[in-house]
């Protein structure tokens, strides 16, 4: 092959840097990626990569990787310890499986697109893509070449029929009561476990039917990895537990009275039991201990009947010792997130450090770590980014950002912070997805700059090292990015056009004032908090049927209940009708 | 419970954290006409603070003339007989200045009323003191106390590790105690050693206060000592790093380790035993450390021993009695402003399936009657032993402002969520306020001490390997109903 259909195919797929190979091109909609070679490639494009799933092949020797921001495939010589090749597969890539028959799966959550990538003896070709939906963020294979997707803010898991080697297609799709992130296909292949995005909503779908069996929650949010037990018993998953009455003083947060950061089992048979009692047999282990907090654990793999569970907030692998209820920690690259096992191996994607850390399970000790390529100069949003998801920003490592407002968005419980001013009235965590718009800041509307108000929740909620200028103003640069919450899905466009009139009508956008749908002032509209305030200032609307609560305190579980249960400045005896209408409304935002 | 809290404090302080005494300047009649007007806002303050947040407040004069009593009990003047009216008479911290002129020490007292800092502190203390006789009393904290009970209660001590007395025979200071984990135990402290030695300078003769002086200071700093074994002449140089050292508020039965216990109780069946000795911002740490430990010795029921159980913090309760419980309302707690906080069980739970007793007494302090009352509510756990003395009531450190200190106040009353009504007697302890132990057993004054004293040979990290367990009524009657109860499941189960 010339060297000038090598570089028409680079062009054609974006590539970032790959250099000096072959291709072996099939069509213009496909590229190949050689993957066996004794020259370690240039990686001089500086670039952010984010590699956040990992998929090992060949008994370890392979590896790969779906990087984030670049939306591309990482191809590694695990012994060799370098990358063999990176292609282009999508825009902003959210996981990465493996398809069975030499088949990788990716979903891509910019375009809404699944590809699959083929491995032949010495290529990697991207073969289809078909649209899926809006925000796929996890994939997951199944029996009998199905596969399934999580669509985050669509509320839905799509199953997939991979069976048609040319053109996967969509078998059903099935709506989930919550946002849903992680999957776990069960032993079988018919059914599958989908985890809460944000809360701690479990279900339990049937694949084959298209049925949802069961929903049911457990105590906790940001649940972050799912895994089966060695004797395939047990559901392991790591989570998160906020003591939403527990203030969040210094030393409560230092001795995990406030955030539990820890994996939980749950009986295997009780969770394919629509009627069993979840936590029957529940237990949730703590893993961080006095001095050292256990941030944000995420993706978890057991190898051997041992565990290791990423901690991605303070960038560390927890594994399970012989005494039991003891957690010694390996140190890895910034924020390990997904893991992968293979044969003695355990492999962790360092999302923050563009590496992959090899693990020797058997030994617990650090093989080495694998560069993805090497990073740019970061902007400041970037680094606010970094910050927001880094648990140094709390006393002794307990909790980042992201643990209560986990990716921007809400975990729909209450925190007693003293955002409000004191303790003793819990208050429900806002989503920050959009928050630039939304000033002034806290419930009691006090911070008219967002600065203030990022400096003030690291200060006396988070109790970490007093920030500096610097820092709080890449984070709040980095809020600015972050957009709110797309609407739910509406199916029915007159209604919500009736609604909006019903908006008008009934002056909600006297405090709710669009575009923002909200309003500087404080009101009082019938609410009180425990401390006896009374004046709230309004949340944005954007997005507002996103939330997992509702109100300062959350006393409001769904939307409808906002209206129904509370009526909020909607009178009981207004017709059900023009309430459903002004939901259809709300939920369009 | 002040006095023990406050004893507690003194005993910690002499371990690991006196402080400095800043020497006070002599005051000319200016400066102490100055001083005098600052106590009288300061006490003005804590009378303002009394009144707004303590559920059950006496009159600001009744607390002023209280005061002002101390001060003159301190310099062992009579009381005026017109005090009281003149007293009585007080409407602004101005007009209190003029009287306290009159009451405050000059030079001549000096000798005993000590510094004029003394002075402020008294009467502070003096305002809060009408209720001595009460268990939940109230006391005044100064910056300094703040900042060591805040230590205290973040169980964040910082130092060398050691509990130490003073050995009069030998003339030197002695270690009772050095905690397993500290850095003097780490760097090879024995119990009983003497110290001759802190940084190279002899400690021959010097007062107890002073050691400890030498021996404190900020974490990560290094300190020498040189010890010896009483009788013995050979000497060791033990060098170490002031660090952390955090105390464990749970124990076992019978320690096997420094840092191991076990937690059986009972040779014949599977019964696990737990105490604590404070209920503390550690506690469900604790708690959830030991689980395991109890489970894999292969408990099936649980001993909870809170019989001399302290505390104060109501959240930590409610974070201590979730733990045993998986739904539910706690408690309920109701402050001076009307305010209600509800506390409930989340549907996680340590112990899970085991049938628990816990055991009472009358030295089970507030919170630990507080856990052992959820837990009878919610039908979790059978309570055995006898009705603690005191109530159901919180009690809160508030803070003066521009950090002058903090008064411990009576804040406010505990609510059981449903108080269990099993009999007539539980009934009328629980209008009163009490807890109710489900099975009444008493313990004479010496079986109470024996055991008393095996819970702190325990304690030790060095306890007599072959030491026999006292006599102990209220243990064996729990380990009888959980015996009981396992038989029950038992034959369940084999049906």
């Amino acid at each position: 092959m010339s060297k000038k259909s090598t570089w028409s195919v680079l062009l054609l797929a974006g590539s970032l840097m790959v250099f000096g190979f072959r291709f072996s091109v099939f069509g213009t909609n496909r590229n190949s990626l050689p993957l066996a070679e004794n020259r370690k490639p240039k990686t001089e494009n500086r670039v952010l990569r984010q590699p956040i799933a990992l998929v090992a092949a060949d008994e370890g020797r392979r590896l790969f990787v779906a990087n984030r921001r670049t939306g591309t495939v990482s191809a590694l010589d695990v012994e060799r310890g370098w990358v063999i090749a990176e292609t282009t597969v999508g825009r902003r890539l959210a996981d990465l499986a493996d398809g069975g028959d030499g088949r990788l799966l990716v979903v891509d959550e910019a375009t809404g697109e699944l590809a699959v990538l083929t491995r032949g003896k010495d290529s990697l070709t991207i073969g289809a893509r078909l649209r899926v939906g809006e925000a796929p963020v996890s994939v997951c294979r199944l029996a009998r070449s199905r596969a399934a997707v999580a669509c985050l803010w669509p509320r839905q898991l799509v199953i997939l029929d991979l069976s048609e080697s040319t053109q996967p297609r969509i078998y059903t799709t099935v709506s989930l009561p919550f946002a849903p992130r992680k999957l776990l296909a069960l032993p079988g292949g018919e059914k599958i476990v989908v985890a809460d995005a944000f809360g701690g909503r479990l279900a339990v779908v049937d694949v084959e039917h298209g049925i949802v069996e069961s929903v049911r929650s457990v105590p906790g949010h940001n649940i972050q990895g799912l895994a089966l037990s060695a004797d395939g018993k047990q559901l392991l998953l790591t989570q998160q537990l906020l003591a939403e009455d527990t203030p969040t003083r210094a030393d409560d947060i230092r001795w995990g009275n406030v955030m539990t950061n820890g994996v939980r089992s749950l009986s295997l048979a009780d969770v394919l039991n629509p009627k069993a009692e979840l936590l029957r047999h529940s237990r949730l282990q703590s893993l961080g201990a006095f001095l050292r907090g256990a941030a944000d654990p995420s993706g978890l793999a057991v190898v051997d009947d041992r565990l290791f569970i990423a901690l991605a907030g303070t960038d560390e692998i927890a594994y399970e010792a012989e005494t039991r209820g003891d957690w010694p920690r390996l140190r890895v690259g910034h924020r390990p997130t997904a893991l992968a096992t293979a044969k003695h191996r355990v492999f962790v994607a360092n999302t923050f450090a563009d590496s992959v850390t090899v693990i020797d399970s058997d030994k617990r000790e650090i093989v080495t770590e694998i560069s993805l390529g090497p990073m740019p100069e970061r902007t400041p949003a970037e680094r606010g980014e970094l910050l927001f998801f880094d648990a140094r920003l709390s006393v002794e490592g307990w909790m980042s950002c992201h643990s209560c407002h986990s990716d921007g968005h809400t975990i729909g419980l209450r925190s007693d912070t003293l955002g409000d001013g004191s303790y003793g009235a819990p208050k429900r965590v806002p989503t920050l997805l959009g928050v630039a718009d939304t000033a002034p800041w806290a419930w009691n509307g006090s911070m008219t700059r967002l600065e203030d108000q990022v400096g003030k929740s690291i200060e006396t909620t988070m109790h970490g090292p007093r920030p500096t200028k610097q820092q709080i103003a890449d984070l709040t640069a980095y809020l600015r990015t972050l957009a709110p919450p797309p609407p739910r899905l509406v199916r029915d466009e007159e209604a919500a056009q009736r609604g909006e009139a019903v908006f008008r009508a009934r002056g909600c956008a006297r405090c709710h004032a669009p575009p923002s749908y909200t309003t500087s002032r404080t009101y009082e509209v019938g609410l009180e908090d425990e401390m006896g305030k009374k004046e709230f200032n309004p949340p944005s609307l954007r997005g507002v049927a996103q939330g997992g609560s509702f109100f300062h305190d959350g006393r409001a579980a769904t939307l409808e209940d906002v209206f129904l249960r509370h009526h909020h400045q909607v009178p009981a005896d207004v017709p059900r009708s023009e309430v459903d209408d002004l939901l259809a409304f709300l939920k369009s935002l | 419970m002040i006095r023990h809290f406050l004893a507690f404090s003194l005993t910690l302080m002499l371990i690991v954290a006196v402080q400095a005494q800043t020497p006070t300047p002599r005051s000319d009649d200016e400066t102490r006409s100055a001083r005098i007007d600052e106590a009288a806002r300061q006490a003005w303050v804590i009378t303002d603070l009394v009144l707004e947040n303590d559920i059950d407040p006496p009159a600001r004069q009744e607390m002023l003339l209280h005061g002002l009593k101390v001060l003159l009990r301190q310099k062992k003047a009579k009381t005026p007989a017109n005090l009281a009216k003149r007293v009585s008479t007080v409407t602004s911290a101005e007009r209190f200045a003029s009287v306290l002129a009159e009451v405050w020490p000059n030079e001549e007292d000096r000798q005993d009323a000590g510094s004029a800092e003394k002075t402020e502190h008294a009467l502070f203390n003096g305002l809060l003191d009408w209720r001595t006789n009460e268990k939940d009393g109230i006391g005044y904290l100064s910056p300094q106390d703040v900042k060591r009970q805040e230590m205290i209660a973040g169980n964040r001590y910082v130092g060398t590790g050691i509990q130490i007395r003073k050995n009069d025979k030998e003339k030197l200071t002695q270690i009772v105690v050095p905690f397993p984990g500290g850095p003097a135990r780490k760097a090879g402290a024995r119990p009983g050693d003497l110290i001759v030695e802190v940084n190279g300078e002899s400690m021959e003769g010097v007062p107890l206060p002073k050691v400890v002086e030498r021996l404190q200071g900020e974490e990560g700093t290094k300190v020498s000592m040189t010890v010896r074994q009483p009788g013995e002449s050979e000497k060791r140089l033990l060098e170490m790093v002031r660090s952390i050292i955090p105390f464990s508020s749970v124990q076992g039965y019978r320690r096997t380790g420094e840092e191991s216990w076990s937690f059986r109780c009972d040779r014949r069946s599977a019964i696990g035993y737990l105490s604590i000795d404070e209920i503390k911002v550690n506690t469900l740490m604790d708690l959830r450390k030991v689980e395991p430990q109890v489970r894999a010795e292969g408990a099936k029921a649980l001993v909870l021993d809170l019989r001399f159980t302290m505390g104060q913090d109501t959240g930590h309760a409610a974070l201590v009695a979730d733990a045993f419980l998986d739904d539910g309302v706690l408690f309920r707690v109701h402050d001076n402003h009307g305010r209600t906080k509800e506390y409930k069980a989340d549907r996680d739970c340590l112990f899970r399936g085991m049938p628990i007793v816990v055991l009472v007494s009358e030295y089970t302090g507030s919170m630990g009657a507080v856990v052992a009352a959820a837990l009878q509510d919610r039908g979790r756990a059978i309570v055995v032993g006898e009705m603690p003395k005191t109530e159901f009531i919180v009690t809160t450190l508030v803070h003066l402002p521009e950090d002058r200190g903090a008064v411990l106040l009576r804040t406010g009353r505990v609510e059981r969520s449903e108080p269990a009504a099993s009999t007539e007697q539980h009934r009328v302890a629980a209008a009163a306020n009490h807890l109710w132990p489900d099975h009444r057993v008493a313990i004479d004054r010496k079986e109470a001490a024996a055991v008393q004293e095996w819970r702190q040979q325990q304690q030790s990290p060095e306890p007599k390997a072959d030491a026999k367990p006292p006599a102990d009524p209220q243990l064996a009657k729990g380990i009888d109903l959980l015996r009981q109860a396992l038989t029950k499941d038992e034959k369940k189960d084999k049906q």
